[in-house]
Order: structure tokens, then C-alpha cells, then sequence
């Protein structure tokens, strides 16, 4: 295994609003490797963003990171964010830490030139003239393949199409050679071909700067493309983590498997139905009790509403130790699967 | 831009032959009679042949119906002649050029303060947002919006005029104002136009900074302030530059709005505070039935509002990159 | 909340006025029938005809007594009165170590326990003028904004409505109306009138300030005419006046009520603005503005209670409206209801 670059333990971030207490994020713990890729994946409100926020600190009120820890190792040194002070907090954002958003028609200031926010991005962490700054920037502009960047630079965002400005985004996050890059749903508002391209873009980048990445994502598709390691989560708990090919040859949660039912496949004919999650997202301010997906869970059972199942390597002899998953019945329903496909 | 800005000018002119059209008439249609007036003061001892009413209608150009006076008053002003005051027998152009210095003195003054005064309220409070010392300070600014500014200006001349005796009550220059050096005459002036300004300022004081504070709050959930601070930027730098440079555009269109308001807004307080500018003048004017001054008046107001609503045009071309008059 | 049941009071003082401070019994017996004497301050027509033929002369306490001796009569909570200065021996109570036995005039009448807001120069009771007041500035809030709304929600809704042509010049006209200055506008109207009264001001009001409600109207209208329900109603053949008025009015209302509600508050402050410049009310009237302007004249002979008083009443009303109006705001537009949550 290739050494962490971050690692969370136990993250839990909460919104104390007036409603009540959202727990966004419960007791998370992942591990982004040094310059590989780990994908996200969720479906939308079950804490992905929440997540990535709250590595870059940039949780506003009323949210809090309540309780855990997130390690962040660089040179050999080990800072550890959820307490670092907001100065020095400020110094990691942009020179180490680096995020995308899902947005890019309103991600960029409309009033100043894409050259000047990418060139004041690389100002804030090196000590350069605004001339190489803005030199910077053309080169940033050029290295994320946008034609006459000399040009382009002195436009303003309106004049760039959505794709162009996510590509300016990317180029503004990696100015400054960050170690880590987070991309929150990068191409969830793109057209199709767009999609491609930027996640092209991002795998090519990754190979030329060597940062690790942790890309947020809904759709399995931009996993299967990007990620190294997965991490599926459910209503603010991760609930299964495992390498990508581990976890596409063997879901072992019901939800994972859900995900994978749900998703439509050339190879299957077409007269069979796509097989949906049945029921909703809980409302993050009324978990249900136990697991939290017992409501929808075709395998749940009594202690399933009871008692909270906890993050563990199942017993099965044919899973990798790296893969771990949140149920308590991940091998019983292993073997029904099983038993199921032989009988067909 | 500017085929726009000649489209633009076409209905202003369109819109200001309707306005003086319409105020033209309804000033014919006042009752009480100039001529007459004018007459009654004139005359010694108070007695007036019809001969002389109907030579001083016909130098008033009284004697005609009001709409071919309208186009002989309209012909006049493209001529560059906006008639002869009847109160005061001079140039109507002269008679608001002595006095508009005197108003905008006062309003010039007060805009600068305002603006001053609530673009750091504005960001201050945005930056304390729902802390204690914001939730006061707004609930202030709401009640100073709130109170008119006759009833401010009065309780200021009370408190600060009547009873420490600290400045002078009303007027512009002390009954010895000639008399005194170039200083004195300064600080003299200075002395009488402090609570005029005040009472000026205050409210659009809590106006401008209510209304950065709105835009700003607006602006600071954006998208691309989040970017901001993602970059590494600092939180005064996040608010000063990239929130604030966006809050700028609703801002600046604002400004041009407000110009009108520079002379209007001056009728009541300069009459409360006898500060003979345009104001006094023209609430004269409506109580001598002065038809010139008052046609006169109601021109440039009417021609501020929509330099106004131009300058807003053009301001906010020149601060949002998005927006262009093709 | 606290604004909207001030304003709540501030119509139960207007309504009540006459039987919360005046000379006049608000039910008496009187030669054997019941009258209702107080009713005179809403109009002086309803005040009965026999105490005039009786020869009262307003001054009821007296009189009631001398002629007859069997009546009886329920006072209002206050015995002074708005209009008139009240005399020593009209009303029992007024201690005899007082000197003068009036109700006092110029700088001596500070607010005291018989007048609780002073008297003005002429000593008539500010506080019976301020409660007779506010008959004034409710009224003219609602009849001013009433007009203001006819006028605004008409215009607004037929060019947002049917666009097109009657757009372009509808949106035309609210543009000129709203270049002229309103004070300015107003002034001219005013003078136009012989005889000035309230209700002649408050239709002034009306005409002038309807720009903004009609511009919201308008923006409301054409957001709503897109909507499905639209052209449901148009598909099951309702008329335009039928869709305009039940089907998208009952919609567009609640955003609506926010200029309205800002523009009571301005109708508030441009009466007691026109009064206290002398050209509002004809001066028997008490209203807060005309009380103020009294303050101003006589602003060098200390009578702070002159300008404090009903600068309080109309700041206070003025601002309980824009808190009002403000509550509305946010309750209506989705983007601050959106930033509350
Ligand atoms: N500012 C906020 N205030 C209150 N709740 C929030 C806030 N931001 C996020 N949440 C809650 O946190 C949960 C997770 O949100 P998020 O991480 O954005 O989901 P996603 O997985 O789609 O990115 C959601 O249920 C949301 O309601
Ligand atoms: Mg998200």
C-alpha cells in the first residue's frame, strides 16, 4: 500500500440549526493516498460535499467539525487540520489543499478577469511579480488545453462556456501545485462529451503534477474511470470502502449492490426492469434508528433496526483485507446472492 | 452603446415635454391670480383698475389659453431663455443659479458623508453578521431609516440649537457674517450648515448602508466566494475585494437614482432650517403662483431624474463586465 | 410581530378616540332619550341637533346639569379636548392650589397630570390631539394606499398581463410618473385646490404614489401569466378579467402587499410632511403634523412637548409599518426565506 496523504478518523460534522442538529458527516474515516485517486460516491445530501468541506475547513456556520481528526501529511510532517490555526489553515488552501465545484457557471467572481483570479491565486502563496503571475496563469490556462490562452486570460467568466470555465477552475486550483486536489461532482453539470473531456483532462493533469485527488461523484461511471480506492456513503456514514476493481467485482452492502442494480447496462436485455432502491433518503434531521438503511434494505432484520452495525472486514474468504463494509448480515447475504445467480 | 444611450436621450426628451406639459397646466389651474398678486403688493394704496390687470396678465402672458403658453414657454427654453421670474424680475436661469449653490452645498456634503459613512457600516455589519453588536446596530439603522427627517431635523434644532446653544437655529450667515475674516466666515458657515447636513445625512445613512448590507449578504452566499476562500484568500480580503467589487454594481445604480433627491429632498429641511437655496425657492415660488421660477424648477428636476437614470445606465455598464448596450 | 400589534392599537386608538379623551359624554341621558354626543368628533353632523338648539355650545358637564337636573352621563376616560382650550370650571377635579385654573397656555404648559403631553400655546391638550390624531393618520394611510393600489394593481396587472403594445405604453407612463419628484408633484397638485382638505390630500397621495406597486404588479404578472394554472383557466374558456382577478391576482397578492405596506408608512409621513409645511389639513384639524408645525413656530419658547410628542406618534407609526413591510419582504421572497433557513 502507497502512503497516506490524508487520513481521517472519525470525522463527524454537524449544522446546529434551528430545526435541530444536522449530523452531515457521522464518524468518518477514509485515507487518500499519495497521488492516486479516491472516489467519493453517494447519492446527493448524504454528506459527500460536507465531507470535502470540512478537510479544507471551509464549513461555515452553523456547521462545526464536532469531533475527529484529519491528518494531513506533507514533507514528511504531519499537521493535523481540524485544529490548525485559521492563518495557517488559510496557507494550506490554494498552496496545498485545492478544491473544484460542482458549478462552474457561478464558481468564478463575474467581475474580475479569469488571468487575474488565477494570478492572484498564485500571488497569495509565492512571492512573484503580478507579471509572473499573470505569466503563471497563461501557462495554467494553456496546461488545461484552453485554445489562445494569451487572449482568454484577459476575458471575463461570462465569456466562457460551462466546460471552459470548469477547465479555468482546474487551472486556478492547481496554480500552485497542491498535493491534493478536491473535485466536488466536477462534471455532474456538464454535457456528456464536456464530462469526458474534463475528467481526461484531470487524469492527465494527475500524471503531470502528481497530486492525489478525491473526487465526489453520484455516478459509478466517473468512479470507474477515475478512482483508485472507493468510498460509499450512506446518510452521513460510510458503509462500504474498498480498491475500485474490489468493490465492482464484489459489492457487499445492499446499497452498493443497489447502486449497481440500479445502473443501466448494454449487456441486459431490455425487457428486464431496472431494479431501483425502493423508498428515500432519510431526513438527516430523523435518522431512523439501527442502521440507517434498514427502511430500505431488502435484507433487513430485526437487529438490523436495533443495533448500529459497525465498519468491519467481512468473513468471507474471497474479500481482500482492504475491503471493508458496514452489516451486520454482509456475509449471509453474500452467500443468498450467491446461491441465487448458481440457481439461474 | 451608444446608439442606446441616443435611444435612451429620445424618451427622455419624450418624457420631458409630457412632464412640463402636464405641470405646466396644472399651475395655470391654480387659483390665484399672479397678476393680481403681484398688484395687490404692489400698489400703495391697494386700488386696481381693470385696465392694469389686464396689462400685467397680458406681460405674464396671462391672457392666453395655457397650451399655447406652454409652446411659447417651450419656445423660450429651446432658445435657452427660461423667462423672467415674476416675483424677483430677473432671468429665471439667474434667479435658480444663485441659490442652487447654496442647496447643493448642503446635499453635496451630506452625499459624501453618507456614502463615507455606510459603505465601512455596511461591510462592518455584513463581516458581524447576526452577532450582538450587528442585531443593534441594524435595529438602529432601521429606526433612523424610519424616522422622517422633519421630525430629526426638528428634534436636532431643539436639542442641539434651543437648548445647549451650541449652533445656530436657522439661516446660513450670522447677522454679522461681512464683518467677520475669510476663517470666520468659514466657521461660520460651517456653524449653520451642521445640522442641515446632519439631518440630510442621517437618513440615507441608514438607507445606503441597510442596502449594502442586503446586497452584500446576497453576495457573500455566492458561488465564487466560496472559490475565494478556497484559494486561500483572507476573510477581510474575501469581503472588501471579491464580495464587495459585486455589491459595487447594484451600488453605483444606485448613485444615479439618488440624484434627483439631491434638490427635491431639500423643500422640507431647507424650509425647517431657512436655508435659502432651491428648496425655499421653490415652495415660494408655489405660494407667489411664480409660474416661471416654478416651470423652471420642476425642468431641472425632471432633467436630473433622468441624467439620473442615464448615469445609473452608464455606471453600470462601466462596473459589470456583463453587462453591454449592443 | 410587536409592529403589527402596535398598529393593531394604533386603529383601536383611532376608532375609540373620541372615548378615550374628550368633552364630550360618549352616552348621556338627557331629557328622557339617550344620546351619543361623542360621535360628534367623527363628524359634526352627527352630533345631535338638540344640544345645539339647547345652546350647549360644546361645553357639556354644565349644561347637562343646569338644564336638566335628572340627567346623567358616561365621560370619556380623559376630559380634554382637541379642538378648544378647556376652562377651570368646566371639569371638577383640577386641584384649587393650581393658579391658573385653564388648561395653560404658551410655556407653562408642560406636560402635567391634566395634560399629560402639554398644552400647545394656546392651550388645547396635545395628548386629546395626539389620539384625535391618529383618526388622521390611519385614514390616510388606507384611503391613500387604497386609491394608490386601485390604480397600481390595474395598470400593473393589464400590462403584465397582456404585454405586447399596452405593455410598452403602460410601462411608459410608470416611468414618467415616477421621474417627476413626488414632493414636487404633489405641491403643484395641491395648490390647484381651493379648499384643501384631508380627504383632498390623502386622493393626492393616492394618484402620486402608485409607481412602485404597479411596477411589482407587473413583474409579478409576468412571471405568473407563464404559469400552467394560466392556461388551464384560459383552456376551460375563463374570461381575461376572470383569470385576471381571481386566477393570478389571488397569487401575485402576497408580494404585492410589501410596496403597499411601505407605502402606508410613506403616506403617513408625506401628510404629516404637507401639514406640518402648512398646506396639509386646514388647521382645526389635530393632526400630528399640524401639531408639529406648531412646535416649530414656537420652537424658541422651549415647548419640547411640541415637537417631541408627535414626532414620537409619526416616527413610531411610520416605522411600525416598514417593520411590517419588511416582515413581508421576507416572508415573500423565496431567495431571503431561503438564506433564513
Ligand atoms: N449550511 C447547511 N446548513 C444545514 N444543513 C446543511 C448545510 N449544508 C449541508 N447541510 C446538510 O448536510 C447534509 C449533507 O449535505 P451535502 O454534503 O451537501 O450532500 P452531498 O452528498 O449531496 O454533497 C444534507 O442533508 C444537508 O441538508
Ligand atoms: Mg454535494
Amino acid at each position: 500500500m502507497t502512503e497516506p496523504l490524508v487520513e481521517i478518523k472519525n470525522l463527524r460534522t454537524h449544522f446546529f440549526t434551528d430545526e435541530g442538529v444536522v449530523k452531515a458527516v457521522e464518524d468518518v474515516s477514509l485515507t487518500i493516498p499519495r497521488g492516486k485517486t479516491l472516489g467519493l460516491v453517494g447519492e446527493s445530501g448524504c454528506g459527500k460535499s460536507v465531507t470535502a468541506l470540512s478537510i479544507i475547513r471551509l464549513i461555515s456556520p452553523p456547521g462545526k467539525i464536532v469531533s475527529g481528526s484529519i491528518a494531513f501529511y506533507d514533507d514528511g510532517r504531519k499537521i493535523e487540520l481540524t485544529t490548525l490555526p485559521e492563518a495557517e489553515m488559510r496557507k494550506m488552501r490554494g498552496s496545498r489543499i485545492a478544491m473544484i465545484f460542482q458549478e462552474p457557471m457561478t464558481s468564478l467572481n463575474p467581475v474580475f478577469t479569469v488571468g487575474s483570479q488565477i494570478a492572484e491565486a498564485v500571488r497569495l502563496h509565492h512571492r512573484v511579480s503580478s507579471r509572473e503571475a499573470w505569466d503563471r496563469a497563461v501557462e495554467m490556462l494553456h496546461k488545461v488545453r484552453i485554445p489562445d490562452a494569451q487572449r482568454r486570460a484577459s476575458e471575463y467568466p461570462h465569456h466562457f462556456s460551462g466546460g471552459m470555465r470548469q477547465r479555468v477552475m482546474i487551472a486556478m486550483a492547481l496554480s500552485c501545485n497542491p498535493k491534493l486536489l478536491i473535485a466536488d461532482e466536477p462534471s455532474t453539470a456538464l454535457d456528456v462529451t464536456i464530462q469526458a473531456q474534463v475528467l481526461d483532462l484531470l487524469r492527465d493533469l494527475q500524471t503531470e503534477f502528481g497530486m492525489s485527488i478525491l473526487i465526489i461523484t453520484h455516478d459509478l461511471g466517473v468512479i470507474a474511470e477515475m478512482a483508485d480506492d472507493v468510498c460509499v456513503m450512506y446518510a452521513s456514514k460510510v458503509v462500504e470502502y474498498a480498491p475500485v476493481v474490489e468493490l465492482f467485482t464484489n459489492p457487499l452492502h445492499p446499497y452498493t449492490r443497489g447502486l449497481f442494480a440500479s445502473r443501466p447496462e448494454p449487456g441486459k436485455p431490455k425487457d428486464q426492469k431496472l431494479r431501483t432502491i425502493p423508498g428515500v433518503v432519510p431526513s438527516p434531521l430523523r435518522f431512523p434508528s439501527g442502521c440507517k438503511f434498514h427502511p430500505r434494505c431488502a435484507y433487513a432484520q430485526e437487529r438490523c433496526k436495533k443495533e448500529e452495525p459497525v465498519l468491519r472486514r467481512p468473513n468471507l474468504s474471497q474479500i481482500p483485507p482492504s475491503h471493508v463494509v458496514h452489516c451486520h448480515f454482509a456475509e449471509q447475504i453474500e452467500e443468498q446472492e450467491e446461491a441465487a445467480v448458481k440457481s439461474v | 452603446m451608444l446608439q442606446y444611450l441616443v435611444r435612451r436621450m429620445l424618451w427622455g426628451l419624450l418624457t420631458l415635454l409630457l412632464i412640463t406639459f402636464v405641470i405646466y397646466g396644472l399651475i395655470r389651474f391654480m387659483p390665484g391670480d399672479p397678476a393680481l398678486l403681484k398688484l395687490y403688493q404692489e400698489s400703495s394704496d391697494k386700488k386696481i383698475t381693470a385696465e392694469q390687470i389686464e396689462q400685467q396678465r397680458k406681460m405674464y402672458g396671462l391672457d392666453q389659453p395655457f397650451y399655447i403658453a406652454y409652446v411659447k414657454w417651450l419656445g423660450d427654453v429651446l432658445t435657452g431663455n427660461l423667462q423672467t421670474s415674476f416675483a424677483y424680475k430677473a432671468p429665471v436661469s439667474s434667479v435658480i443659479g444663485e441659490r442652487i449653490g447654496r442647496t447643493l452645498m448642503l446635499t453635496i456634503n451630506s452625499l459624501i458623508l453618507e456614502y463615507l459613512l455606510a459603505i465601512p457600516l455596511g461591510l462592518y455589519f455584513t463581516a458581524r453578521s447576526s452577532r450582538l453588536d450587528e442585531r443593534s446596530g441594524s435595529m438602529l439603522l432601521f429606526m433612523l431609516y424610519s424616522l422622517p427627517s422633519f421630525c430629526g431635523a426638528l428634534f436636532l434644532q431643539l436639542w442641539f440649537a434651543v437648548y445647549l446653544e451650541w449652533l445656530p437655529l436657522h439661516g446660513m450667515q450670522s447677522d454679522n457674517y461681512e464683518q467677520l475674516s475669510t476663517l470666520g466666515k468659514t466657521w461660520d458657515l460651517f456653524k449653520h450648515a451642521l445640522l442641515p447636513v446632519a439631518a440630510f445625512t442621517y437618513g440615507g445613512l441608514a438607507y445606503y448602508s441597510r442596502f449594502l448590507k442586503a446586497t452584500m449578504n446576497e453576495t457573500v452566499r455566492q458561488d465564487y466566494i466560496r472559490t475565494a476562500r478556497a484559494k486561500g484568500i483572507g476573510p477581510l480580503k474575501v469581503l472588501c475585494w471579491h464580495a464587495f467589487r459585486n455589491s459595487l454594481i447594484p451600488l453605483v445604480t444606485q448613485i444615479g437614482l439618488t440624484l434627483p433627491a439631491l434638490l427635491s429632498g431639500a423643500i422640507i429641511l431647507e424650509r425647517i432650517f431657512s436655508w435659502p437655496g432651491i428648496g425655499t425657492l421653490f415652495f415660494q415660488s408655489i405660494l407667489e403662483r411664480d409660474y416661471p421660477i416654478i416651470m423652471g424648477l420642476v425642468l431641472m428636476f425632471s432633467i436630473l431624474t433622468l441624467l439620473g437614470q442615464l448615469l445609473a445606465d452608464v455606471l453600470y455598464a462601466f462596473v459589470d463586465p456583463r453587462v453591454s448596450y449592443k | 410581530m410587536v409592529a403589527l400589534v402596535t398598529i393593531v392599537l394604533l386603529f383601536l386608538v383611532a376608532l375609540c378616540s373620541p372615548a378615550i379623551v374628550g368633552t364630550k359624554p360618549i352616552v348621556c341621558n338627557y331629557k328622557g332619550n339617550l344620546y351619543f354626543p361623542c360621535l360628534g368628533y367623527f363628524n359634526p353632523k352627527w352630533e345631535n341637533p338638540i344640544f345645539i338648539k339647547d345652546k350647549f355650545r360644546g361645553v357639556y358637564p354644565r349644561s347637562l346639569k343646569q338644564k336638566d337636573a335628572e340627567s346623567w352621563a358616561v365621560w370619556p376616560l380623559v376630559y380634554q379636548d382637541p379642538y378648544r382650550r378647556v376652562k377651570a370650571d368646566e371639569w371638577h377635579g383640577v386641584p384649587s392650589s393650581r393658579e391658573m385654573l385653564d388648561n395653560p397656555v404658551q410655556n407653562h404648559g408642560k406636560p402635567s397630570a391634566h395634560n399629560f403631553f402639554g398644552t400647545t400655546p394656546y392651550g388645547v391638550d396635545v395628548f386629546a390631539g395626539m389620539v384625535h390624531g391618529t383618526r388622521i393618520a390611519v385614514l390616510v394611510g388606507f384611503v391613500s394606499m387604497g386609491i394608490a393600489s386601485f390604480i397600481g394593481i390595474t395598470i400593473g396587472a393589464l400590462a403584465g398581463y397582456f404585454r405586447g403594445w399596452i405593455d410598452v405604453v403602460l410601462s411608459r407612463l410608470i416611468e414618467v410618473v415616477m421621474c417627476i419628484p413626488t414632493l414636487v408633484l404633489i405641491l403643484a397638485l395641491i395648490s390647484v385646490i381651493a379648499e384643501p382638505t384631508v380627504w383632498h390630500l390623502m386622493a393626492i397621495i393616492g394618484v402620486t404614489s402608485w409607481t412602485s406597486i404597479a411596477r411589482l404588479t407587473r413583474a409579478e404578472f409576468l412571471k405568473l401569466r407563464e404559469m400552467d394554472y394560466v392556461a388551464a383557466a384560459r383552456a376551460l374558456g375563463a374570461s381575461h378579467v376572470r383569470i385576471i382577478f381571481i386566477h393570478v391576482l389571488r397569487n401575485a397578492l402576497a408580494p404585492v402587499l410589501v410596496p403597499i405596506s411601505f407605502g402606508v408608512a410613506a403616506a403617513i409621513l408625506i401628510e404629516s410632511a404637507l401639514s406640518f409645511l402648512g398646506f396639509g389639513a386646514p388647521p382645526p384639524n389635530p393632526s400630528w403634523g399640524n401639531l408639529l408645525h406648531l412646535g416649530q413656530d414656537h420652537i424658541l419658547g422651549k415647548m419640547w412637548w411640541l415637537v417631541l410628542f408627535p414626532g414620537l406618534g409619526i416616527f413610531l407609526t411610520v416605522l411600525c409599518y416598514n417593520l411590517v413591510g419588511e416582515g413581508l419582504q421576507e416572508a415573500t421572497d423565496p431567495r431571503l426565506r431561503q438564506a433564513g433557513k
